[in-house]
């Protein structure tokens, strides 16, 4: 199943020390079931 | 009439920290930007926890492009594995595996960064937690960066979401 995720990334400019909020472009995840792994 | 000796410059790293900060809760990516003045440089990643699990990597000056190479040891959590990573061409530098969500620690070596060509990076780490899936985390990683400009970002990017915890940290040794 698709969703699509609004995101947003943190910027820290290490010159003046100012930390701000970046809106990023948002994405379609596909939800996946983690299964257990085999033995190795 | 003595001789004054002007001592050789030292050639000695003097590492400084240039930032450190703990993510903001929901943030995908971490970014120190306007970096300059550094000829090497040491992302550091302690304790940082996503918010679901997923995996992590990092970019230089916002670059995805396929420009990233290494080779790294894996390890399945009891030993090291027989499956290594090798990577050419990668648009970025993979740091994890898909299925964590306690990244442990992970510190990272950039060399050159103030000048235009290839840098190396060398890196290690450990994740604290394993998921399902076995394998995949990176215990000791080295390679390349095609860089054709200094690094004036680095950037942490997960394929989920930071919560509040853990300390992402920039250190530089000045030109």
């Amino acid at each position: 199943m698709k969703k699509v995720t609004k995101r947003f990334g943190m910027e820290i400019n290490v010159e003046t020390g100012e930390v701000t909020r970046l809106e990023l472009p948002e994405i379609e995840i596909e939800e996946v079931e983690i299964l257990e792994a085999d033995s190795v | 009439m003595g001789i004054n000796v002007i001592p050789p410059l030292s050639t000695s790293d003097d590492w400084v920290l240039i930032s450190s900060v703990t993510p903001t809760g929901g943030a995908s990516t971490v970014s120190f930007t306007s970096i300059s003045g550094y000829r090497k440089l040491m992302f550091r990643s302690i304790n940082t926890v996503l918010g679901s699990t997923g995996s992590v990597n990092l970019t230089f000056n916002s670059d995805t492009g396929t420009k990233y190479s290494w080779t790294s040891v894996r390890w399945d959590g009891t030993i090291l594995s027989a499956t290594n990573s090798m990577e050419f061409g990668a648009t970025n530098i993979s740091l994890s595996s898909t299925t964590n969500t306690n990244l442990g620690g992970l510190i990272y070596y950039i060399d050159d960064t103030d000048k235009n060509g290839i840098k190396r990076f060398t890196g290690f780490g450990n994740v604290a937690t394993f998921g399902p899936s076995a394998g995949g985390r990176f215990p000791s990683i080295q390679g390349d960066y095609l860089a054709s400009a200094p690094i004036s970002t680095v950037t942490l990017t997960s394929t989920t979401t930071f919560t509040a915890a853990g300390t992402v940290s920039l250190y530089g040794v000045k030109v």
